[in-house]
């Protein structure tokens, strides 16, 4: 009996038997009360992370052996602290806007004529054109635009095949989103306009709504409120040695130290940090991200850039690292148009402002690949004259310009410095 | 849009909300209406390929009907194997005949097109579709929003399963036509929790810990290509699985596309129980077509040349489907020998020699020929670049595949639910699916799709 009713439920195609249709309703609300509760609690609970742009940290205040920890904060909130130092500070001369690609750019690369204080970049997380362009847009409302000239940086084609030349990672402080719709130079008729903010809402709720709901979120929050005093962040390398004993969580003996050194990361740090804190007092506390791979390694100069000697775990040099496959391209045809609008917006705010202009394209470390995101890009360029283009993708072959794939070395930025200046961006 | 993002998230109870409101007429209207915006947000010009394709495929088929005849019958495929030519084997066949740069110029604007997501799928769907009515299988369908819903149905549209109509026909009837319909819900939420973990904590996570090129050891060879096996076989297994899931919650049916791939007895085997959907489709529309036994070396050899080029257009793709011929057809000469092996031997010999093609899905030749040498060197000196939590993640996944029965656990097809047994009851629930899928969310990582959107 029972048979013949399994066999009466029985779904053709996957063959297997059926549940009965009772209970589905209440199998139903168990569901989505259980699912919607759990990420409402997760919401709630990432709510706990605090803002760091509110603290307006004085980046030029850390000495030149002085760095800033950014260990165990959340992309957005690594960028919060830039935004909220220029918010709160007097801007640069030069400022340099761009993502990871040209994080170790700093001041004493450019060479002669810039000193402490002369430029700052904003790099961080894997900012894209748009981004970009809405931070500009907000740096020029409330006036605090580098005084002397504007460098942008556009995600090389071919390094993520296309992926952050135009496309947003949602990691820009939610407020600056999409500053870019409102420019009166970009400005769309209505009824486009209308429809690109509709979306542009509804990209900002969902990178919200990620932010949010994220694993890595989660697990800052007891980092964020244990490491919450900026002044904690900042290490002095001068005090650091290379003493193992110091590090965590070498430190703690026995079975602690036992399952705490197979405990990740994200959830020993805060613990072995308490513990480390009462047990040393001052002393500890100073030294106890030396050496550290993930600390030094995060840290940030008073110029914003961080120092290639403390890279860690980077990736070696790998010749053509990333593939170009078809089914991963992240530029389509019609892109060009948008990245024309977002250069020469960027522009015309530099314009307006009497400052120098130029567009970076850092290159990768590949062989000469023909790809449909570089046409795409080309196209782009060359419908935006009059705009000073340090296109550095000649650079790719050759392997001293290069940290590994995506990250060119000092060499290069030093063969940028020298061909910003002769091109008159940059001071000699 | 994919299945693991929170947009979908949001997506599909609004689509299910206006499916189930709805009055049954509209039911139809509804579901094609979702599956156009849930193509269309990746870009108007695949939208718009789908859509052509979609009234070819539609208006063709009264052609072959009232005209029969191979010239009809290869007109009708004619327009959909040519878009997917087009945006999916220009570039490719321009490589290899060595175009020069104005011929790539020329072709330029078509070559700035992404290839369409599905593309391969549902050109496959509108290929058998037109087939069928050729050859009097099938009458043509009247109903255009029930054959677009057909070829665009979004739960399956991006990575299969592939359908046949008659497949569906009946289900789509019978929901445009009864007001009660009685959806599985709950095997479906299980199978949408499920396949989400899977693809979230079993296949990213092994994706993660992938290093091809930083195997040093033999040790560091042989885990990538376990590990890629592994992720690729939960990748797409984990999309049929949501897909099905997702179709259940629409009282729709679909076909199991994987049948316990790894515990195939031989490579034979295997391709019964790996892609299902595309197996049969190439059984019954290229190898039956050719012969079928008659001719059964040169068949299987063309078989598995079109399977490989059906999933990239690559040379490493061809070698692919080339090794497979290999396999099958060697195993038809050696099946005496062979299926006296114990059972376990079997099974064993077949997951080694399937997993050491898989790599040749993952980069070039060259890569592949670097990585099969650093395996057979033998060379186990050396500082491995495996961690430890990797290999253990391997072994997890392994036990999971080789020592538990998705056909009891998951499908319950023996109906006596025998194997939620070895479950706790509070672990086959809604509430726990939920759990799971609450863990997977935010575990998500976006920019990890998945490997079958890209054939």
């Amino acid at each position: 009996m029972a048979k013949a009713k399994a066999e009466a439920l029985r779904t053709p195609l996957t063959g297997e038997v059926a549940r009965t249709p009772s209970k589905m309703r209440r199998a139903a609300v168990a569901f989505c009360l259980t699912f919607f509760g759990l990420m409402g609690g997760v919401y709630l609970w990432t709510g706990l992370l605090t803002s760091m742009r509110s603290e307006h940290f004085d980046f030029a205040s850390l000495a030149a052996d002085e760095r800033l920890l950014v260990h165990g904060l959340t992309r957005q909130q690594g960028g919060g602290l830039k935004i909220g130092y220029i918010e709160a500070h007097e801007p640069p001369r030069v400022g340099l806007f761009g993502n990871h690609q040209l994080q170790y750019v700093r001041t004493d690369l450019l060479g002669e004529g810039y000193g402490r204080g002369d430029f700052f970049n904003f790099w961080f997380a894997n900012l894209a054109l748009p981004e970009l362009h809405d931070t500009l847009l907000h740096l020029e409302r409330i006036k605090k635009l580098p005084t002397e000239a504007i460098l942008v940086q556009m995600t090389t084609p071919n390094n993520d095949n296309g992926r952050y030349v135009i496309g947003y990672s949602g990691e820009l402080p939610f407020d600056l989103m999409f500053a870019h719709l409102s420019d009166p130079v970009t400005e769309l008729p209505a009824p486009a306009r209308a429809w690109e903010t509709m979306l542009a809402r509804g990209e900002a709720l969902f990178a919200h709504l990620k932010y949010r709901l994220d694993l890595f979120s989660i697990m800052s929050v007891p980092v964020s409120l244990n490491l919450s005093g900026l002044d904690q962040r900042v290490i002095k390398l001068s005090q650091c040695d290379d003493a193992a004993e110091h590090y965590r969580p070498a430190r703690i003996d026995g079975l602690l130290g036992a399952v705490l050194r197979v405990t990740p990361p994200i959830i020993r740090d805060p613990i072995v940090d308490r513990i480390n804190q009462k047990a040393g007092g001052a002393a500890a506390s100073a030294q106890r991200f030396c050496g550290n791979r993930n600390y030094i390694a995060a840290a940030l100069r008073y110029d914003g850039a961080r120092s290639a000697e403390h890279r860690w775990n980077d990736k070696e040099l790998k010749r053509d690292e990333n593939p170009l496959k078809n089914w991963s391209v992240d530029l389509q045809r019609d892109d060009d148009a948008i990245i024309v609008r977002h250069v020469a917006g960027m522009a015309e705010i530099a314009r307006r402002n009497g400052l120098k202009f130029a567009l970076v394209i850092p290159p990768v470390y590949e062989t000469e690949r023909r790809s449909v995101v570089n046409e795409i890009a080309n196209r782009a360029l060359s419908r935006i004259p009059g705009i000073y283009v340090a296109d550095g993708r000649g650079y790719r072959g050759d392997s001293e310009m290069f940290l590994n794939y995506d990250h060119p070395s000092d060499k290069y930025v030093r063969a940028l410095s020298a061909e910003l200046k002769k091109a008159g961006i940059l001071s000699k | 849009m994919n299945f693991n993002t929170l947009e979908f998230i949001v997506y599909l109870p609004i689509v299910l909300a206006m499916f189930y409101l709805s009055p049954p007429r509209f039911r139809m209207g509804v579901l094609l209406l979702a599956s156009l915006f849930f193509y269309g947000v990746s870009g108007f010009l695949p939208l718009l390929g789908l859509v052509v394709t979609i009234a070819w495929g539609f208006t063709t088929a009264f052609l072959v009907t009232r005209h029969p005849g191979s010239a009809r019958k290869i007109l009708a495929v004619a327009l959909p194997l040519f878009f997917l030519f087009i945006f999916k084997y220009l570039d490719f066949t321009l490589t290899s005949v060595a175009a020069s740069d104005d011929t790539r110029d020329f072709f330029g604007p078509l070559l700035m097109v992404v290839m369409p997501a599905g593309i391969s799928f549902y050109t496959f769907q509108v290929v058998s579709y037109s087939l069928d009515v050729a050859d009097g299988k099938l009458e043509p369908e009247k109903d255009l929003v029930q054959f677009a819903t057909f070829i665009s149905f979004f739960p399956q549209l991006i990575a299969g399963p592939i359908l046949r109509y008659e497949q569906i026909r009946d289900q789509f009837h019978r929901i445009s036509t009864e007001r009660v319909l009685n959806p599985d819900i709950v095997t479906g939420l299980k199978f949408i929790c499920v396949g989400f973990a899977a693809k979230i904590f079993f296949a990213d996570m092994l994706s993660s810990n992938l290093r091809f090129h930083a195997a040093v050891t033999s040790l560091d060879a042989i885990y990538s290509v376990f590990s890629y096996s592994f992720r690729i076989y939960y990748d797409f297994w984990a999309y049929s699985l949501m897909a099905i899931g997702l179709a259940k919650l629409f009282s729709i049916d679909l076909p199991r596309n994987f049948r316990e791939p790894y515990l195939a007895a031989n490579p034979q085997d295997f391709w019964r129980r790996w892609h299902v959907t595309l197996s049969y489709w190439l059984r019954d529309y290229v190898y039956m077509r050719l012969g079928g036994n008659r001719a059964y070396i040169r068949n299987i050899v063309i078989v598995f040349l079109a399977c490989g080029l059906w999933h990239g257009a690559g040379w490493n793709f061809v070698i692919w489907g080339a090794y497979h011929a290999v396999l099958v057809a060697g195993y038809r000469l050696v099946s005496p020998w062979w299926d006296r092996l114990p059972g376990w031997a079997g099974i064993t010999l077949t997951f080694l020699l399937v997993s050491l093609g898989w790599p040749l899905f993952n980069g070039g030749i060259s890569e592949y020929a670097e990585l099969m040498a650093t395996i057979f060197a033998f060379d186990f000196s050396g500082e491995s670049t495996v961690r430890n939590f990797s290999w253990i993640l391997l072994g997890l996944v392994a036990a999971v595949t080789f020592l538990t029965r998705e056909d009891k656990w998951l499908f319950n097809t023996d109906g006596a639910r025998t194997g939620w047994k070895l479950l706790p009851k509070l672990a086959d629930s809604p509430a726990s699916y939920a759990a799971v899928l609450s863990l997977a969310v935010v575990c998500l990582r976006y920019r990890d799709t998945f490997i079958y959107f890209r054939f």
